[in-house]
């Protein structure tokens, strides 16, 4: 049976809920309590030890470890999957921050290579060529926590049943366009205020309608958030950008082309770090996005050919 | 009746579980646990002008990476008055997990160029001491000295002995220590520093709840639990050291004190 992870709130709570969250599950309160301690942070994409260093230096909470970032996936092509566990490891020795990687949607084997070398998250990722066109991994019977994305309420909830201790909303990674991202928090957002505004008896329709578990629906609704923490990832390349999907109400965000394909990913980094930080402060995010140089490049959403779109994969 | 003794508790809200620790005072302050006059608010502090507000008594610094922490800190002008607020103006403080490495003195397993701290704490902490993620646990702690819900202020006043002991014939019920990817307080480094709980897992040990005077140190997060003794004993300790400085500037302090006070509005 499912519990919400103590004392996580939606960011107005203070004092106006009295919640009774209380996690019995030892295993899943430490998984979904590493998510809570990544809160209001920057997880950055880093294909090699120096980059880790930089943006670990630049505030990183975490670094996702990668061979490719996402935007040199999409321009290379062919089947992409796990990193070299060795340039994983390299990293991991190189770093004090937590160290994520990818798996393929449904490959539950390199899952089981990177717990084997200490990993701290693995994210159950679109951005790779998926192993399993039907079925996701089942996360409960790992250690090691997993994110996963999502693009509505639905696959969020569906994640969570499956074991995730954390979600991220898609986006459309290494786009270095927003746009995605903000459809699908936007997405999630709308869909928790429906289930707020409806009885148990409408719930079990909606659970229905969005494919969810209706336990996960219900504990949805009276907390008035996704009942584990939930990053913004896909297409954020600006602090403004990061600042918009902190304002739209995301806990923290992934960036991951967006800092080493720009210009002067050191002074980006930093950026995005502080505009997530004081992403309610139009002075600090005019401050911090002076000068940062040239932004990555850039892919109109819109022309993206239907094959190419990754949000897509996962179901 | 007294009048009613406002208390301001600030959470450093820069990144990680502040939210958490923000609930669990609201909480606290919704039970029974406080002294009656005591009227407890929670505050959300990021810039310098919030730690300098004289209004606020005490500050938490929550878990979270504590690299990114410091460097949000830095970077922000907000390391040197945090530093004043805990140091200068000894006003309370409690570091969990992160938190805790912030305010040690010095710290073990830093990233590579070492990172800035508060510092005020006289003990050596490990980081990440027991290993990554998949080494992150729970295990059952000795609960604060002296958490049993007591009205009488007086009462809360720390002993020297370890563990303290409890409140005669209820056996405590043991507190859920949670540790991820944890510190360790690896050697105690003056005498004044009191431990208050350890920990033996894994063949590693050491204290894992340690208080010098004003300052509070736990490895692990009482704010993701249910369990709110330790945000009751740190909101103990800042009601007694408000109490104190109350008592010092003779507000309600003993006949010399008031003449002192009444000689300085005089002078002044």
């Amino acid at each position: 049976m499912f519990s919400a992870p103590s004392n996580l709130t939606n960011g107005q709570a203070n004092g106006t809920h009295t919640l009774a969250n209380g996690a019995t599950d030892d295993k899943f309160r430490l998984k979904a309590g590493l998510a809570q301690m990544l809160k209001g942070g920057v997880i950055m994409d880093v294909v090699n030890v120096e980059q880790a260093r930089i943006a670990e230096e630049a505030g990183a909470v975490a670094v996702m470890a990668l061979e490719r970032v996402p935007a040199d996936i999409r321009k290379e092509g062919g089947v992409a999957r796990m990193s070299d566990p060795k340039m994983i490891k390299e990293i991991k020795a190189a770093v004090t921050i937590p160290v994520m990687a990818k798996v393929r949607i449904g490959h539950f084997v390199e899952a089981q290579i990177l717990e084997a070398i200490g990993i701290d998250y693995i994210d159950e990722s679109e951005v790779l060529t998926p192993a399993d066109d039907v079925n996701h991994i089942n996360k409960h019977k790992f250690d090691v926590p997993y994110v996963c994305g999502c693009r509505n309420l639905g696959e969020a909830l569906r994640r969570v049943n499956e074991g995730a201790a954390m979600i991220r909303t898609k986006g459309e990674a290494g786009t270095g366009n927003v746009v995605e991202a903000v459809r699908h928090a936007r997405q999630v957002h709308s869909d928790i205020r429906r289930a707020q505004a409806m009885d148990e008896d409408e719930l079990f329709t909606f659970a229905k309608e969005l494919g969810a578990p209706f336990h996960l629906l219900k504990e949805t609704a009276r907390l008035g958030r996704l009942p584990v923490v939930n990053f913004a990832a896909g297409g954020v390349a600006t602090p403004a950008d990061a600042a918009l999907m902190m304002q739209l109400g995301v806990d923290g965000v992934f960036v991951g082309s967006g800092i080493f394909k720009s210009g002067d990913p050191v002074k980006r980094a930093r950026a995005i770090v502080k505009a997530v930080t004081h992403y309610k402060d139009p002075k600090i995010l005019a401050e911090v996005s002076e000068d940062l140089g040239e932004p990555m490049v850039g892919i109109n959403c819109d022309t993206l050919p239907e094959g190419q779109k990754m949000a897509t994969r996962g179901w | 009746m007294s009048s009613p003794l406002a208390v301001t508790i600030g959470v450093l809200g820069l990144q990680g579980g502040h939210a958490e620790h923000a609930h669990s005072l609201l909480n606290v302050a919704r039970s029974h646990a406080l002294p009656p006059d005591v009227q407890l608010s929670v505050r959300d502090v990021r810039k310098p002008e919030h730690i300098a507000d004289p209004s606020l008594d005490a500050l938490i610094i929550p878990g979270g990476e504590s690299t990114s922490m410091a460097i949000i800190a830095e970077s922000m002008g907000l390391m040197q008055p945090l530093r004043d607020f805990v140091n200068l103006h000894k006003k309370p403080a409690w570091g969990t997990c992160a938190g805790l490495i912030m305010l040690a003195n010095h710290a073990t397993h830093t990233k590579q160029h070492g990172q800035s701290t508060i510092g005020g704490l006289s003990v050596t902490v490990d980081r990440n001491a027991f290993g990554s993620q998949r080494d992150s646990f729970v295990c059952d702690l000795a609960p604060p000295p002296f958490s049993a819900p007591s009205s009488s202020a007086s009462s809360a006043s720390p002993s020297a002995t370890v563990p303290a002991s409890a409140p005669p014939t209820t056996t405590p019920t043991p507190f859920p220590g949670i540790f991820i990817r944890a510190p360790l307080v690896s050697s105690i480094d003056a005498p004044s520093v009191l431990t208050l709980c350890t920990v033996s897992h894994k063949g590693h040990q050491g204290p894992v709840a340690v208080r010098q005077d004003h300052i509070l140190g736990t490895a692990f997060h009482p704010e993701l639990t249910q369990d709110t003794r330790w945000h009751e004993y740190f909101v103990n300790m800042v009601v007694e050291a408000k109490r104190a400085a109350a008592a010092g500037q003779g507000g309600s302090g003993s006949g010399r004190a008031k003449a002192g006070a009444a000689l300085e509005e005089r002078v002044g």
